[in-house]
């Protein structure tokens, strides 16, 4: 290690301005802030919209995470950790063009990015199509707005909306049979796996897959999203760090249970069904409480995971898709910005009231 | 210069008249080949699904030929059909259906076979559907499925299905995947046409 | 416009029908002040008609067809018409060429007609060509005038076969129809055929256009 960093102190010169790899700057600056502490901290949001700082965030996201990545691994396969590498490299890649273009720090927010995206995919998904998703959620989600911190939507989700609407066909094919039993596909890469229809598609033509099966991930369904028991148990230690704020998980899942009784008058089985299937829990957890595209406020917090909760129940049961967890959180991406104004403004208003 | 009211009104007039005398005149100039256009492509349609051989660059004349010599027409109880004979098939007999699709109308046209039961094409000619999912309508690999479907089931229930899990009936095709809407919505226009024809063919017998 | 009023037009020194202002009334309308990628002008069209090169270049036609005739009887009768009733005046002159380009289509074209749809009529309202019409046929003389509405049709018409071609070879794999993408390996982005399609595509075209111009660092001084 001492070496390295002797190395990266005695070329910093090379890649100053002026140096001779000038323009691999980001580069440079990348390996040394991954290896090491920067020498600049970040001083622009999302840095100022959270108490811990960027890169700490990011890594404690990542192993919340893990959960799901294991049990995703168990259930499709290695060929998961393949959509990972290939994500962090297409994204990994137009970052650092971007970063030479505009010659700026490559930021960390691909982190976490490279990691949720294959994670909302279909595990059968082509590769390139995963990388084309990935390249495309970080070019016109995020970098086009300003780079990290000023993206008004998820870029995961932005890269997953591209794939459903380009390639809509192998978006509603790839959804691979989960292995069974202790290993599950853990030593396969499931190249050549059966596919079959995701329990929330299969349950619009009548049958409604167990509840065990849902909770433990036993179904097909997007790569990280199958197992509940997994999701909570990430979700759970995010919360209690406090990375995932409370509130928009809980008016999100709570206005989906309400919505949800609604349409199945009150059937507790209907409503667990839907909780534990699809892509709710996960969306929840990782997609909803992004700290960049949901609002600052913790009053809008409420509002904002009161729309992704029942626009999810509404897609889900009113339309022709099976599952709404992906339109749903873009949509509330889109109130955000509206909401924090809103209660900011009201704030301000109370606060002049009383003083 | 100042210009009064009446001028005005005269100017607009003139204006008025000149535009409308051009529009007439071209109207009148191509109104003859805009009314072959619309006849041709009709005919065109009908001519597919029936199975009658044409030159795909035929002039919009030439296809209306072809139909007059080809095709008759016959109305069974207020349904319109488009018959013809096919030198394997023997006498087939098409008509229109309409319905609302998922975004937008979709019209088609289906072709029996003499028995009145046996399907020999299907096309659906006009449609707004999204392009790869419910779009695929009218691609050949979805509507060669129809060809030798029966449009009533085993047990003689009007209608046509299509299915999710692996079409196994006579009367069942294969739903276009990830396109749940326009498969519902082609299933019931289809089932609405084909109630009419089996009401009518079984009172007059054919 | 006041960048290059020492270029004369070189074809009549400027002392010809065009005043002068030929080759700047065509850079302009085709570059420098782009209808659709600078004006953002005329995007209804530009979004609804480019899912295919054929009917964006169709649909250009239509616009220097019309922009043309427009601007020329907009200019001569500039003198003649009571200021009061220009607009309605104007309206009827568009109309007029919009519809004789409707009814030639649909007599000579009936294909291409069916796939433009309403797109042709709805040029009647089309902001490039009434801003035209209002912003230069109306206080030019007529044959520069017709030279503006050429360079401003050229210029929409460019615009939409560059979104065109790019809407059809990735969305279906195929320039006018003749498949140039083997089937057999490309996959058609389906997207790019739909409107977010044409609104990612017209977003990056300006996005580019303006990387070349550098016309936001330039935006301030002033012309």
């Amino acid at each position: 290690m001492k070496l390295i960093l002797t190395l990266l102190d005695k070329t910093r010169p090379l890649f100053q301005e002026g140096g001779r790899f000038a323009a691999l700057k980001p580069i440079y600056d990348a390996a040394d802030a991954f290896l090491f502490s920067p020498l600049t901290r970040t001083s622009r949001a999302p840095h100022v919209r959270d108490p811990l700082d960027v890169k700490r965030y990011m890594s404690t996201v990542i192993i919340a995470i893990a959960p799901c990545l294991l049990a995703a691994i168990h259930f499709f396969g290695l060929r998961v950790l393949a959509m990972v590498l290939v994500s962090y490299a297409a994204g990994g890649a137009v970052e650092v063009l971007l970063a030479m273009f505009k010659k700026e720090e490559i930021n960390e927010g691909l982190l976490v990015t490279g990691m949720l995206f294959p994670l909302i995919l279909p595990p059968g998904l082509p590769l390139w199509m995963v990388a084309l998703g990935s390249a495309f959620g970080v070019l016109v989600g995020k970098e086009l707005f300003g780079g990290t911190g000023r993206n008004l939507f998820n870029p995961a989700l932005i890269g997953r909306v591209f794939l459903a609407l380009s390639y809509p066909r192998a978006m509603s094919a790839g959804w691979i049979e989960p292995g069974q039993g202790l290993v599950g596909r853990a030593l396969e890469y499931a190249t050549d796996a059966v596919t079959m229809a995701t329990p929330l598609a299969a349950a619009k033509s009548g049958t409604w897959a167990a509840l065990p099966k849902l909770f433990f991930g036993n179904v097909t369904g997007s790569v990280g999203e199958t197992s509940a028991l997994a999701v909570l148990i990430g979700g759970a230690f995010l919360l209690i760090i406090g990375i995932a704020n409370w509130r928009t998980v809980a008016a999100m899942l709570g206005t989906f249970v309400i919505v949800t009784a609604g349409i199945y008058s009150g059937d507790p089985h209907a409503i667990i069904w839907h909780l534990l299937s699809g892509g709710l829990l996960f969306g929840a957890f990782f997609m909803a409480t992004d700290p960049v595209s949901s609002p600052i406020m913790n009053s809008a917090k409420w509002v904002y995971g009161a729309i992704i909760g029942i626009a999810t129940a509404l897609i889900r049961n009113f339309t022709g898709y099976v599952e709404g967890v992906m339109f749903a959180i873009l949509l509330g991406n889109i109130f955000a910005p509206v909401l924090d104004e809103l209660f900011v403004t009201a704030h301000v208003r109370r606060l002049r009231e009383e003083g | 210069m100042k210009k009064g009211s009446a001028y005005t009104v005269l100017y607009a007039a003139v204006l008025g008249i000149i535009c409308a005398v051009a529009l007439t005149a071209v109207d009148r100039f191509t109104d003859a080949k805009k009314v072959a256009n619309a006849q041709a492509e009709e005919v065109q349609n009908i001519l597919t699904v029936l199975g009658v051989p044409f030159d795909a660059e035929a002039s919009s004349s030439d296809l209306l030929a072809v139909y007059e010599s080809m095709v008759g027409e016959e109305e069974i109880e207020g349904l319109e059909f488009f018959v013809s004979e096919h030198p394997e098939a023997g006498k087939l007999r098409a008509t229109r259906f309409h319905g609302p699709g998922l975004w937008g109308p979709i019209e088609g046209l289906i072709c029996l076979e003499e028995d009145m039961r046996t399907i020999f094409a299907i096309a659906f000619y006009r449609h707004e559907e999204t392009p790869g999912l419910g779009g695929e309508i009218s691609s050949a690999g979805f509507q060669d499925q129809f060809r030798g479907k029966v449009i009533q089931g085993p047990s003689g229930d009007p209608g046509i299905h299509l299915v999710n899990d692996g079409a196994d009936q006579i009367n069942e095709i294969d739903a276009i995947t990830g396109a749940t809407m326009t498969s519902d919505k082609v299933e019931d226009m289809l089932s609405e046409i084909i109630e009419r024809i089996v009401a009518r063919s079984g009172s007059s017998g054919a | 416009m006041a960048h290059n009023d020492q270029v004369v037009c070189a074809t009549c020194g400027g002392s010809g029908p065009c005043d002068g202002k030929g080759r700047e009334t065509l850079r302009a309308g085709v570059w420098v002040t782009n209808p659709v990628s600078v004006q953002v002008l005329g995007i209804c069209s530009a979004l609804a008609v480019t899912n295919k090169l054929e009917n964006s270049l169709v649909m250009g036609a239509a616009l220097i067809f019309v922009g043309v005739g427009t601007n020329l009887f907009v200019s001569l009768l500039r003198n003649v018409t009571p200021r009061r009733i220009r607009m309605i005046a104007e309206v009827a002159i568009i109309a007029t060429f919009v519809i004789i380009f409707d009814q030639i289509l649909k007599a000579y074209y009936w294909e291409m007609s069916k796939q433009l749809g309403p797109y042709v009529g709805l040029i009647i309202t089309n902001c490039i060509i009434m801003g035209r019409a209002e912003a230069f046929a109306l206080s030019n003389r007529p044959v520069v005038s017709m030279l503006d509405g050429l360079a401003n049709g050229l210029g929409y018409a460019v615009v939409l076969g560059i979104i065109g071609f790019f809407r059809e070879l990735v969305g279906t794999g195929a320039l006018f129809g003749h498949q140039v993408l083997g089937a057999d390996w490309y996959t058609p982005n389906q997207l790019m055929i739909l409107a977010p399609g044409a609104f990612i595509a017209l977003g990056f075209l300006i996005a580019l256009y303006n990387a070349i111009t550098g016309i936001n660092k330039l935006e301030g001084k002033g012309s």
